[in-house]
């Protein structure tokens, strides 16, 4: 009994926690998740203009939505599981604004992330972009395709 | 940082690049220089090169050829991890960054894993 209640508590306590995590990883509400953090100041990068784009046929990049990080420097609903079909894909993350709103100049123009999306079956995308005026890295955290 | 490396001039652009999954340079990546033709959206293709051994390749920008703007460095990586046996989440890399000052002498290096990359301006 007792070792039941503890395990039950112990459950408790990790949905809690993962739920308080500033890193929600695999996110599985969302197929695409961008979160941007500023690793200057150690905290989201909020306000940061954000495109999505999907190649074409012909090669050009056709823009499907533009919308701004939040204010946990995240972009959940950047696309939908119908929009977000097979295909390439080109995140363009304005990050001179960014850095120029804190009265920064910065040393790139914007970071872009292209991939591949989806030609396996439907999978989600978690996009993490971290920043600082002179570097930036990203890593994509890629479910296996779902149902 | 650049240790080994015999003197560049002034105003000359470089690269690295990095396998961090092996903690190897990264051979044989084909590397390409643009300029951004303001004030439209077209790039102009400067140069092209594929990083030796050392993961480095020649200047990509010549002493005095740079100019203030806007330039693009297109990095072939899935290429590049293709050759190895590897799948990677990227089809290439691109960095777009900004030249102010045309005598400063530019490293940008790039560190690469199959699922994540890193760029910095370095010296």
């Amino acid at each position: 009994m007792a070792f039941h209640s503890v395990f039950l508590v112990f459950l408790a306590g990790l949905a809690l926690c993962s739920e308080a995590a500033p890193l929600n990883l695999l996110d599985a509400k969302h197929p695409l998740y961008v979160r941007v953090v500023d690793s200057v100041r150690g905290s989201p990068a909020s306000n940061v203009p954000v495109k999505l784009y999907k190649e074409a046929a012909g090669g050009a990049w056709e823009l499907l939505n533009s919308k701004q990080t939040n204010e946990k420097g995240g972009l959940p609903e950047l696309t939908t599981k119908e929009q977000f079909v097979a295909g390439l894909y080109k995140l363009e993350l304005d990050t001179a604004s960014y850095w120029k709103s804190l009265g920064l100049n910065p040393f790139h123009d914007h970071a872009d992330v292209v991939f591949t999306a989806n030609d396996a079956g439907n999978r989600h995308y978690n996009i993490v972009v971290v920043l600082s005026p002179f570097s930036y890295s990203t890593t994509a955290v890629v479910s296996e395709p779902v149902e | 940082q650049a240790e080994g490396m015999p003197e560049v001039g002034k105003g000359t652009l470089t690269t690295h690049v990095l396998n961090t999954a092996s903690g190897l340079p990264a051979a044989g990546l084909v590397v390409r220089l643009a300029q951004l033709q303001e004030p439209g959206t077209q790039w102009k293709e400067l140069a092209q090169r594929h990083t030796d051994a050392d993961g480095r390749c020649q200047p990509l920008l010549a002493p005095g050829q740079a100019k203030a703007g806007t330039y693009k460095l297109h990095f072939e990586t899935a290429e590049y991890w293709q050759g190895l046996g590897h799948t990677s989440f990227y089809p290439f890399v691109e960095v777009v960054f900004i030249i102010t000052d045309p005598a400063q002498k530019l490293h940008v290096p790039l560190l690469i894993s199959p699922y994540s990359y890193t760029t910095y301006r370095g010296s």
